[in-house]
């Protein structure tokens, strides 16, 4: 406790470039695996959502280092951590993003098709505000998980609340170790919850049903 | 006028619709009547391009609808269906005034048209901001023909309209439909395998068998005085 | 980018192969404590999330524990186990975490099997005369296995993954090339290194994932043979 609050200036430091480096990745891992969970024909589906697996599989230090190999970025560097995560959200949303899209009330795309919205109104006056609840579902999935990851990218150099982790290890000063651990839980459990009131406030529709 | 010539489809090598050649005479209603599977719902589907015809024409006042864009003849026909299909999250009134609003009209103008479509199929003022999930199945369906009519269509599609709702419930909206149609004048094809609804609605009763062949077509009073085969009988109930 | 070339000369280099930073002891190790915590675990998971999906009592803080466990950092975990219990005690240490890990997916994907089976199929197996033992026996356990292996699967990924931080406190496993390799510059260690638990990890996820598939479809051909 007073270590912490001894060190409050450089936890607060750590803080920030960690919800830097999770939540980016985090806007664009969303973005992406709805645009491809929206755009691959029903056929390739099952192909795309087993690669996924596959990477999703793959232990996060492990694609840290073996990145900058494979796509030539910087082995100690922020962007390939952060392409990294990326691929992780994409890899844990693509499957919920495409259930979310494709358990639509049929009826609805199916009158909304017949009444004359073009495929783009469709999308944003149907489909997508439809999804959200589940897409909010596999976001709030995604975030805990990218948050808590992101501490391993200490290991290759990224200066964030996994730090505290290997220096205070290595210093043996279990306050520091402990309070890495608990500022990384808390600031996943205040992202899930912004994520679950974001979803309430977006979704009014579906507190309310005939009594 | 609505003209089938010699319409067929056919799904991977299976004969849904074959040859069917009908005239849909303007301002009356049309029903098509026959089991599952008989393909009237694919007619009905055909008229809005929902499904692609694999040969013949369709024409609308003697327009082929090929010649029209797909989006544009959707947005002049008006389409209910048996599950109303209404967008959970919007609330009645955007419901009813969404189409308008998207086709460019300004907000003041659909809500107003929607607002008189409402009242004209009996949906009361106090359920205008309220979500779908909120109705009951019956006055959902009166919101989707107020959907179906704010498009001010001369045509109206429906599938099974009123095949989800109680037969209390169903009786009233059918008569509530004749009205509108009476006041409005539209050209209404309905399709139901409901006897007493397609005696009760149509002008013109279409009956169907396999591949939309068409058994029997006139008046009910017509068929009913002179049911022309055994299949015609039984469908309609009609005693011996 | 990457030279292959000299990844390939540090994969076929015989010294990398041998003695107790060899590449079969350092597998061996991260296979190790791989499945003695998965398998611990799953001692101790598995009753409880039969149980619970079984009573349906509880259901609630199972929910909560998947979800919380998602917050918090393995790393943090494991670090935190070892000062607590001394880093002479580390093995027991990296145990202890790792059980811990892989104890809420399997647990959750027992409870949720069951959970998710249409209330009739339990219904009507009781209105037959099944007690409740036979229910769970019978019944719920099989319908729940696709579930059941896919917690098994998850926990897979989260403890081997966890291993590979295993070398940060003086152990082993596959991890300890990326870890030696990072701080002698040596990048070629570090690829060959990731590269091998890449395949590893890849490799067991696809074996559980078939053992699913096939669960599912042992599954789907009672049923469709019932049905037909």
């Amino acid at each position: 406790m007073t270590w912490a609050l001894n060190n409050a200036e450089l936890i607060l430091q750590l803080t920030l470039t960690h919800l830097f480096v999770s939540l980016i990745p985090l806007g664009l891992g969303f973005v992406l695996a709805v645009a491809l969970a929206r755009v691959t024909p029903a056929p390739f589906t099952p192909g795309i959502t087993s690669a996924l697996g596959a990477v999703y599989a793959i232990p996060s230090l492990a694609l840290f280092v073996a990145l900058p190999a494979l796509i030539g970025t910087d082995f100690l560097g922020l962007t390939n951590v952060m392409i990294a995560l990326t691929i992780y959200v994409i890899s844990s949303m693509f499957f919920s993003a495409r259930d979310a899209f494709t358990s639509l009330p049929p009826a609805t795309i199916e009158f909304a098709r017949a009444q004359g919205l073009s495929a783009s109104q469709r999308f944003f006056f149907v489909e997508f505000p439809l999804a959200i609840p589940g897409l909010i579902a596999g976001a709030r999935i995604a975030a805990a998980s990218t948050i808590s990851m992101a501490s391993i990218a200490a290991v290759v150099g990224v200066r964030n609340l996994g730090y505290l982790f290997l220096d205070g290890f290595q210093r043996r000063i279990f306050d520091e170790v402990f309070a890495g651990l608990l500022a990384i839980f808390v600031i996943a459990i205040a992202v899930d919850l912004s994520l679950w009131l974001l979803g309430r406030a977006l979704t009014p529709w579906s507190r309310r049903s005939r009594v | 006028m609505i003209s089938f010539r010699s319409v067929s489809k056919t799904y991977a090598a299976e004969s849904a619709v074959n040859n069917f050649t009908l005239d849909i005479p303007a301002r009356q209603i049309t029903v098509f009547m026959g089991l599952s599977g008989s393909g009237k719902t694919t007619l009905l589907r055909m008229i809005n391009k929902m499904v692609p015809l694999t040969e013949g024409e369709i024409l609308i006042d003697d327009v082929d609808i090929q010649q029209i864009d797909s989006v544009k003849l959707r947005r002049s026909v008006g389409y209910v269906l048996q599950e109303v299909g209404l967008l959970p999250h919007k609330s009645v009134l955007e419901n009813v005034a969404l189409i308008a609003r998207i086709s460019g009209q300004s907000s003041v103008e659909a809500t107003t048209n929607a607002r008189e479509m409402l009242e004209l199929v009996g949906i009361d003022q106090s359920f205008f901001d309220r979500y779908p999930a909120e109705l009951s199945g019956g006055q959902q369906q009166r919101v989707g023909v107020a959907r179906a009519l704010a498009i001010k269509p001369n045509i109206l599609l429906m599938d099974e309209p009123f095949g989800a709702v109680d037969p209390i419930v169903r009786e009233e909206l059918q008569d509530e439909l004749l009205r509108i149609q009476r006041s409005l004048g539209l050209t209404i094809v309905l399709v139901t395998h409901d006897r007493y609804e397609a005696l009760k609605l149509a002008d013109q009763l279409v009956i169907l068998s396999k591949e939309a062949q068409i058994e029997q077509s006139g008046s009910p009073a017509e068929i009913e005085a002179q049911p022309s085969s055994e299949f015609v009988s039984k469908l309609l109930g009609l005693g011996r | 980018m990457f030279d292959f070339e000299s990844l390939w000369m540090w994969l076929a280099d015989s010294k990398n192969w041998e003695g107790r930073y060899g590449l079969p002891n350092l597998l061996a190790e991260h296979l190790s404590l791989t499945f003695m915590s998965i398998g611990i675990a799953a001692l101790i998971a598995l009753p409880i999330g039969i149980a619970i999906g079984h009573s349906g009592k509880g259901g609630s803080v199972v929910v909560l524990l998947g979800s919380a466990s998602r917050a918090i950092p393995t790393m943090g975990l494991l670090f935190v186990l070892v000062m607590l219990l001394g880093v002479q005690q580390r093995e027991l240490a990296v145990t202890l975490a790792l059980v811990a890990i892989a104890f809420p997916p399997i647990l959750s994907g027992a409870y949720a099997g069951i959970r998710a089976l249409e209330p009739h199929i339990p219904e009507a197996a009781r209105a037959q005369g099944m007690t409740g033992s036979q229910l769970i026996r019978l019944v719920e356990v099989p319908l729940a296995m696709p579930a059941i292996v896919g917690g098994f699967r998850i926990a897979w990924i989260q403890v081997v993954s966890t291993v590979v931080l295993a070398p940060l406190i003086g152990l082993g496993g596959l991890g300890f090339g990326i870890i030696q390799g990072l701080a002698l510059r040596n990048f070629d260690q570090v690829v060959a290194s990731a590269m091998l638990i890449v395949i590893l990890t890849v490799l067991g996820d696809q074996l559980i994932g078939v053992a699913q598939k096939t669960q599912t479809l042992k599954l789907e051909n009672s049923s469709g043979g019932r049905n037909k």
